[in-house]
């Protein structure tokens, strides 16, 4: 699911296409092109919208219980389209509440792990040698424990809630960042226009920021839309394991841990919150398959004559460096 | 001519898809190749060269398409033949050699036992006759000792070797027909001119019938009788090659002789004629001459009527509408060519305050532990690049800097520049000390210090527009304000020939030959004093060269800037360069100008270089040299003469033992080597070139 499919061609794309049709003629080409990220980012839109409206979409409060034996572990019904739980919450309000901790969490904890990340790369890989060797040992001996495993250790620290949470998503995330995107400084780092920067007498900062960083947003792209998947999967993991989102506040993982004593008896109460989960990562990693392809068209697209030479195996491109 | 042909291309055309859009590569490409022909195939990239070779080994992609034509190799239709055919014919009587040896060759296999799968599986030989087979053809491919480098892996053999090992698979089984895609455009000069001779000497002995693919005209002058020309698709010109090369009958084959800067030789500083215009998109071709936006000599027709291949003289063919008026011109144009005499007496004054003076710099690379002697290429030990270096440079003069890779050229180039600190040595700039790293250096030097690199993809920011590109330096180092700045990159912008428009570009919106110019002006941006160019046209088509060669000269004639011009382009450096210095393994082995250092006498290794160069003439004589020192084997042990192992003029026991001196051989012009001034080889048959035209 976190791979590209190698045996998809790159969606390709011509300047001279996108200067004619413009724009939305673009955006509909990738559409028609890539359908499954298209449904991937329908899903994902969707729980955006749900995670916004949720207040004017949700029929019931998520929180209001009840003491009457009747309405608890009620089964689906037109009353409760997902069935209640076992204090007799309204399954489908707390789904679409829960959506609310899960996306918000996640996107700003991504967004979080993806700066430190990139910072950790960018002096790691420009700097190189002594520094590049410490920050990487750091972050191997951070990704040598399981990310369950360490999150759980920081939130030992934190304590349970949104700021361990986010903490431990930030600390667990930004190696993996910085390892990805380190691999994409490397080569660049090389390149001869840093030599030109440095010939002009730029500085070490200026150079990452203005020279390497803007040559990032690519790979930083297709690692944010690829962590995002894996934070909303950590969050609702914590949240199972019950060091995450605390009770009252509806959360899918939360919902999921308290419902696995009464699966066989009344199973709506496990499969809805699982079903929003799984269809909220999946749809993230749809997108972020979808993104990875576009950046690979968009990086295809050098100059407005597509080379035919280009796409034949087995033989280098002409280049004339005799 | 009886004989029905070996090969027979008839009406060919192929494009490619790509989504929606078809791409025409080929259009109606039609040849005859008799047994035993040589033809070369000369193009720019997206000429479609390369498409027919894939097509006549039926390796087109999955989104190539030939629309009609055939080809009947031994009057058969390859393109109407199964896939079990052609699987038989691949490799058997069909070859094909890469430009890329290590991408044609499979990295986990040893060289012999590549070769040996030829015979087994060709000819269903055992496997100890097919290595033995496999060991006789490495040495029919001049390696020395074939049987230890049978037992290679191909990274631990240089390029060189390896190019010649896949020859030797590609001859294996005595193919009739080899197609050669480039084959030495990756290699050295000297390398080059090795495996030229090669497959020259092999040509002969075993009557195969060739088709060379270059896009340099100068390659394939000693290989080739007939010479086809491919311009955006199209063949353009057919000829012999000497009719070619004389009488050219296509304006675009015309142009490509022009901007070659040996051209006839002799013919010092004359303004290279650049062909104007940019290669046309293959998705949106000119409607009738694909040439005709780019022809000097198009008339209002040349947009309308499709001109056909036509017969100008016997077997000589063009497809233009009007080579009646390149005759007439030719005419004209010997007749002036033989007025100009070449002014060589520009020769450079010894300026008593040089500019650059680099004392004794030396840079030592630490071999990584990792796999130093397990991943090391035979016949390369790099610990030492660069050795005692001592050059001067006055102001506004070019220096050539030239050798092989691995000679020491581009760390010698950054030593200077400081993006390497040496390890030794000293450097005076102007007036000024000139600090070994970079970080020393004070802003007045870096403004006067600039490099044009050689490659503009990988010197120019893609995500930075060409405004940024240059008004950044401007800002930085020429403490002007954001108006001004702006300002001067126009007129930067200007002077380099670019519209004023392209400031809001991205690079990758402009081709190579605009890239280029884009990073020269930034060079210029801060009135440099010396600019370093480390192969600034090597990565160009061969008709933009021209272009930024042109440029590099006015400029410099504008702002009296000194180049340091490094290249191994002997012909560009010919045509630029004051002087020339020889670099060997980090060693200067010769310095003089560059007149005394074309006509001799020279240093052995200097002569070598000068012969390996091909010579865009047919007549040219060739001296047999490369093969030789490429075959000969390396000695490392550090002592003696640097270049002692590849040496064909050695003397005796003291190459090997005493470290050669410097010999003065006439008035700044020194030459590294034992051998006595009177006795070192002097280029007399180079000297003089038949004038061509």
């Amino acid at each position: 699911m976190k791979h590209v499919n190698a045996d998809r061609p790159p969606v390709r794309v011509s300047a001279g296409q996108r200067a004619r049709h413009g724009r939305a003629r673009f955006w509909l080409d990738q559409v028609r092109a890539q359908p499954l990220a298209t449904l991937g980012a329908f899903l994902v839109i969707a729980w955006v919208l749900i995670a916004i409206f949720a207040p004017l979409i949700a029929p019931y409060d998520p929180l209001k219980g009840s003491f009457r034996l009747q309405d608890l572990q009620l089964a689906p019904s037109l009353a409760h389209p997902f069935g209640t739980d076992d204090h007799g919450r309204d399954i489908l309000s707390r789904v679409i509440f829960g959506s609310r901790s899960v996306l918000l969490l996640a996107g700003i904890s991504t967004l979080a792990s993806l700066m430190c990340g990139a910072i950790v790369a960018l002096v790691s890989g420009y700097y190189g040698g002594a520094v590049d060797e410490i920050l990487m040992r750091i972050a191997d001996a951070a990704m040598a424990l399981p990310a369950v495993l360490l999150a759980l250790l920081i939130l030992a620290m934190f304590g349970p809630g949104d700021l361990g949470l986010f903490t431990s998503t930030v600390i667990v995330f930004t190696p993996l960042v910085a390892r990805v995107v380190r691999s994409a400084v490397l080569p660049l780092a090389d390149r001869e226009f840093i030599a030109a920067a440095k010939l002009r007498g730029e500085r070490g900062p200026a150079i990452m920021l203005r020279e390497l960083l803007p040559n990032l947003l690519g790979v930083l792209a297709v690692e944010g839309s690829i962590r995002l998947g894996y934070a909303i999967f950590l969050i609702a993991s914590l949240g199972f394991l019950g060091v995450g989102v605390q009770p009252p506040t509806p959360d899918w993982g939360v919902m999921v841990s308290e419902a696995q004593n009464y699966a066989s008896v009344s199973p709506w109460m496990v499969i809805f919150p699982a079903l929003a989960i799984s269809t909220l990562v999946i749809g993230v990693n749809l997108v972020s398959d979808g993104v990875k392809q576009l950046m690979l068209s968009l990086e295809q697209r050098g100059g407005d004559a597509p080379s035919p030479e280009q796409p034949i195996p087995a033989s280098a491109p002409e280049v004339a460096a005799s | 001519m009886n004989e029905a042909p070996l090969l027979d291309v008839r009406n060919l055309s192929v494009s490619y898809r790509q989504g929606k859009i078809v791409i025409p590569a080929l259009r109606d490409i039609s040849f005859t190749l008799q047994a035993g022909e040589a033809l070369g195939i000369i193009g720019e990239s997206g000429s479609g060269k390369s498409t027919l070779a894939w097509a006549i080994m039926r390796y087109l992609g999955s989104n190539g398409n030939v629309d009609k034509g055939t080809i009947l190799f031994h009057g058969r239709d390859l393109l109407r033949a199964s896939d079990k055919e052609m699987r038989a014919l691949r490799g058997d009587r069909l070859a094909m050699v890469y430009q890329q040896p290590q991408a044609a060759l499979n990295p986990s296999i040893p060289l012999g036992k590549q070769i040996a799968e030829v015979f087994t599986s060709h000819r269903g030989v055992g496997e100890d006759d097919a290595n033995r087979r496999a060991v006789g053809m490495l040495d029919r491919v001049h390696i020395h000792d074939p049987s230890r480098v049978a037992r290679l892996y191909p990274h631990q053999a240089s390029g060189g070797m390896q190019q010649r090992v896949v020859i030797a698979m590609a001859l294996a089984t005595q193919p009739d027909l080899i197609l050669l895609d480039e084959p030495t455009t990756a290699l050295d000069v000297t390398t080059q001119a090795a495996v030229l001779e090669l497959l020259e000497e092999l040509r002969q002995e075993f009557n195969t019938t060739l088709i060379f693919i270059a896009h340099d005209l100068a390659v394939i002058t000693k290989i080739c009788d007939r010479v086809a020309v491919f311009y955006a698709g199209e063949m353009v010109e057919h000829s012999s090659l000497r009719d070619l090369f004389y009488s050219p009958r296509h304006p675009y084959t015309r142009g490509l002789l022009d901007c070659l800067p040996a051209r006839g030789g002799g013919q010092f500083r004359r303004p290279l004629i650049p062909i104007p215009g940019r290669l046309p998109s293959l998705s949106s071709l000119p409607p009738a001459c694909v040439f005709e936006p780019r022809c000097r000599y198009a008339e209002a027709d040349c947009t309308v009527i499709r001109p056909e291949l036509e017969e100008a003289d016997g077997g000589h063919w063009t497809r233009c509408l009007h080579w009646r008026a390149l005759v007439v011109n030719e005419a004209r144009s010997q007749a002036t060519d033989g007025a100009s005499e070449p002014s060589s007496d520009q020769a450079p004054g010894q300026a008593p305050q040089p500019l650059l003076e680099v004392l004794g710099v030396a840079k030592t690379y630490q071999q990584s532990s990792a796999g130093g002697g397990l991943f090391r290429r035979v016949g390369q030990s790099n610990s030492h690049v660069l050795s005692a270096v001592t050059l001067q440079l006055a102001p506004g003069e070019t220096i050539g800097l030239v050798g092989e890779s691995g000679s020491g050229k581009t760390t010698l180039a950054r030593c200077i520049l400081g993006l390497t600190a040496a390890d030794q040595g000293r450097m005076t700039f102007g007036s000024r000390d000139l600090p070994l790293r970079l970080g020393q250096r004070g802003k007045d030097t870096l403004r006067e210090l600039q490099m044009v690199f050689q490659n503009p993809d990988m010197s120019l920011n893609p995500r930075h527009t060409i405004r940024t590109i240059l008004v950044r330096p401007i800002r930085l180092l020429g403490r002007l304000g954001k108006r001004e700045a702006e300002a001067a990159a126009r007129d930067l912008l200007r002077a380099v020939n670019l519209d004023e428009r392209y400031m809001e570009r991205f690079p990758s919106q402009l081709s190579g030959g605009e890239k280029q110019r884009v990073a020269i002006a930034r060079a210029f941006a801060t009135r440099t004093k010396l600019v370093i160019c480390d192969e600034p046209v090597s990565g160009l088509d061969v008709s933009v060269q021209a272009t930024v060669l042109n440029l590099l000269q006015e400029l410099q004639s504008r702002w009296g800037t000194a180049y340091l011009f490094i290249s191994h382009d002997l012909q560009v450096v010919q045509y630029l360069a004051d002087r020339v210095v020889v670099l060997y393994k980090g060693h200067i082995v010769e310095t003089g100008t560059t007149d005394q250092v074309y006509s001799g006498p020279n240093h052995p290794y200097t002569e070598l270089l000068l012969s390996s160069v091909p010579l865009p003439d047919p007549d040219a004589p060739t001296a047999h040299l490369a093969l030789r020192s490429e075959t000969m084997t390396e000695a490392m042990d550090g002592q003696g003469c640097p270049f002692k192992g590849r040496c064909h003029r050695r003397i005796g026991p003291i190459c090997d033992q005493v470290f050669p001196p410097l010999q003065l051989v006439g008035p700044g012009h020194a030459v590294l080597c034992h051998i006595p001034v009177a006795e070192l080889p002097r280029g007399t048959e180079r000297a003089e070139e038949p004038a061509a035209t």
